[in-house]
């Protein structure tokens, strides 16, 4: 009789044993098909910018920087001194006229006065057209710059105020056209845009 | 002993239940992370056939800017080439650009001096399908700013307008 119930225990135990050994792998499937969840997820989150996306547009920002600084002015009444009708260009005349007569704006003295205004003014109103009509139809938002530095270890100075849309690029993912530089009798110009989405 | 029995099937037939909902749960997942990633895909693809066509064009002998013997200007379009490359590319087309731009439309717009009218280089659609209906599903515009060259203003010096070039790829 004693046999007997030892007999039945052992059995009760091994069955005990046998169903806590089914639950472990049935928690160890389980954790695995969370992990796999979990790493599908981590796939997703960590899932990088295409870099097609980031060439294209510091591409785009270089060639229109590039664009921009050989454009030539074309407007009616864009007068040099002495000479009724001229058409300078951006990067090589009204960027450094601009620089050179920078303590003149807005309103005093300069080389050329295209639209009867200061170079500097009328070079901010005008790369504002011309980038409107261009990354801003495409809902692009940059932010353009231009400054001078004087001398060595001088902070540059901004030949008129940056020209932005979509709130500029600040804290934003960006790229840049790279430095743009003129060598001018006022000091270095350095004009930059930076492209964000 | 038979209650205990039924009342343990019933236990391992809702554990393998649930086991199976979760792995429906993990197909269904899977499925419709494949379908997202292809479509995403396909699109990359798109794109990146689309910005192949630009880099191709932007550097195209046929259009760009150059100085006598000098290297190509960069991101520039020389006026003089443009107004009569569409010639060109429509006598050749089959044999020799269609190889190159394949199904893509290209055309230049003037931004300044401001011309209303684009410049539409090249132009080859999909063939319509059997029921005639379109016979691409998108299209994939690329933008890039040129400087348009004009040696014909009757300056000494060359004048440069801007515009850009929108490269459409169908798919």
């Amino acid at each position: 009789m004693k046999r007997g119930q030892m007999k039945n225990r052992r059995f009760l135990a091994m069955l005990r044993s046998r169903s806590a050994q089914m639950e472990m792998i049935g928690l160890v499937i389980i954790v695995i098909l969370i992990t796999l969840g979990m790493l599908f997820a981590a796939q997703f989150a960590l899932k990088e910018s295409p870099q097609k996306k980031i060439f294209t547009r510091k591409g785009l920002s270089y060639s229109t920087m590039s664009t921009i600084m050989k454009t030539t002015v074309y407007e009616p009444n864009c007068q040099g001194d002495f000479i009724t009708k001229v058409n300078p260009q951006i990067g090589k005349d009204l960027l450094e006229d601009c620089a050179r007569n920078e303590a003149f704006s807005p309103t005093g003295y300069s080389l050329y006065r295209c639209r009867n205004e200061h170079s500097c003014v009328f070079l901010q109103s005008f790369i504002t057209e011309l980038l409107n009509d261009t990354l801003g139809s495409w809902n692009k938002h940059y932010e353009f710059s231009a400054v001078l530095i004087q001398a060595s270890g001088d902070d540059p100075k901004e030949l008129f105020d940056p020209i932005m849309a979509g709130g500029g690029c600040r804290r934003k993912e960006r790229d840049s056209s790279g430095l743009f530089p003129i060598h001018t009798n006022a000091g270095l110009v350095q004009a930059e845009l930076f492209l964000c989405d | 002993m038979n209650r205990k029995a039924q009342i343990r099937m019933t236990e391992t037939i809702a554990v393998l239940f649930i086991f199976f909902v979760l792995i429906l749960f993990g197909i269904i997942f899977y499925y419709n992370y494949q379908k997202i990633s292809l479509v995403e895909k396909q699109q990359e693809l798109v794109a990146s056939r689309a910005m192949d066509t630009t880099l191709k064009v932007l550097f195209l002998p046929e259009l760009t800017c150059t100085k006598g013997d000098s290297e190509p200007e960069d991101n520039c379009f020389d006026m003089m080439k443009l107004r009569h490359v569409n010639e060109t590319f429509k006598e050749y087309l089959t044999k020799y650009y269609f190889h190159i731009f394949s199904f893509s439309k290209i055309s230049v717009h003037q931004v300044y001096p401001y011309v209303e009218e684009p410049i539409v280089l090249y132009d080859k659609e999909t063939p319509r399908k059997e029921d005639g209906s379109q016979g691409w599903k998108n299209m994939e515009p690329t933008f890039f700013v040129v400087a348009l060259k004009d040696d014909m203003q009757g300056s000494s010096l060359s004048e440069y307008g801007l515009g850009y070039v929108v490269v459409e790829v169908y798919s």
